[in-house]
């Protein structure tokens, strides 16, 4: 039997067709997804705004609070503190995973430092919590806050395309 | 005018005709980028298919491509052909999938390292010879499709299947003796 040269594999592969054509019509799934994504794009982009404009009147009303609220009375509330942001932690890494745990980095930088701003504010009311920890409204507003976060996590991941 | 220098023209023209198709998606133009799609999909499904061995699969990774170059395309410098560009996230999106897809079975087995005797089935169209490249063990018919079809280098294999040189350069050898075997049965 005659063996094989690599000369003679190389033709043949040198002789495939490149070109497949799939069985069926891609191109609609690809424009619905690139549709829906356009949108969804714009849609983020409008709810960015308030978000932010909400993040900065956190950051405004955390700042006041900061320099004219009462005096720190104490420690008793941080194991609450710790739980709501450990939950939240949970709730975020959860959702993520449920996304692939994806590449937060990959965001367009828009949407990165709307999600900067979100996490600065978070921190920022942790901290002021920690100087009045028996104050409710900061307690809210952490987990408004928070919930924003997840909301925007939520809102940019989201597969609707992946069912073309 | 000869024949060379009219074939030369014409592809420079098709080149500057891509090149606006290009702008004009990147601006958001979706009919531009259809075009685009048109130009290159057969190319890319083919991609897909051979790296994937699995028709289905393809169809829907070839949409992931074209979805994700719509979003990438303004990364897109032109400081390659746009073509290279495309096959390089096509082929990058297709190892992402496999990567997400391989089932645990896979995991625990290596069963990719077994020959696929099923593959190409599907397709009666097909060549004897993508049949065979169909029914290869996964990495080698990988490292195959990337080398021999596509004319990546085992430097640039080697980072994208996260393997040495060496066993890009073995995993080639592989899936040529087999393919060389499997032709002399035909």
């Amino acid at each position: 039997m005659m063996t094989m040269s690599d000369e003679q594999l190389q033709h043949r592969v040198a002789q495939l067709n490149k070109e497949i054509s799939p069985s069926r019509d891609l191109w609609q799934g690809i424009e619905k997804a690139i549709h829906q994504q356009d949108e969804q794009s714009s849609s983020v982009k409008k709810a960015v705004v308030p978000m932010a404009w909400a993040a900065s009147v956190v950051a405004a009303v955390l700042l006041t609070w900061m320099n004219l609220g009462p005096a720190n009375n104490g420690n008793q509330e941080l194991g609450l503190i710790a739980a709501i942001n450990q939950d939240f932690n949970a709730q975020k890494q959860l959702m993520l995973t449920s996304f692939g745990t994806p590449d937060l980095t990959q965001l367009p930088a828009d949407m990165q430092a709307e999600l900067a701003k979100l996490a600065k504010a978070r921190t920022s009311i942790a901290a002021a919590l920690e100087n009045d920890e028996n104050n409710t409204d900061l307690i809210e507003l952490l987990q408004w806050t928070q919930q924003q976060e997840l909301d925007l996590i939520k809102r940019l991941y989201t597969p609707q395309w992946q069912t073309i | 005018m000869d024949s060379h220098q009219v074939i030369e023209a014409s592809a420079r023209f098709a080149q500057d005709e891509e090149q606006q198709l290009i702008a004009q998606a990147k601006a958001g133009d979706q009919q531009a980028f259809y075009q685009l799609y048109e130009l290159h999909h057969k190319r890319v499904y083919g991609l897909c298919w051979r790296m994937l061995a699995d028709k289905s699969s393809a169809e829907d990774v070839c949409q992931e491509v074209f979805v994700q170059v719509w979003q990438k395309l303004s990364s897109f410098q032109g400081n390659s052909k746009f073509s290279t560009w495309l096959h390089s996230v096509a082929s990058n999106i297709v190892l992402s999938h496999l990567r997400k897809h391989k089932n645990w079975l896979q995991r625990v087995f290596s069963i990719e390292d077994q020959v696929v005797e099923e593959a190409g089935e599907e397709m009666a169209e097909v060549s004897e010879l993508d049949k065979h490249i169909m029914r290869l063990p996964e990495r080698a018919r990988l490292v195959f499709v990337l080398f021999a079809v596509e004319g990546y280098r085992h430097e640039e294999i080697s980072k994208m299947l996260n393997m040495a040189v060496g066993s890009s350069k073995s995993q080639y050898h592989r899936a040529k003796t087999l393919l060389k075997e499997w032709i002399e049965e035909e």
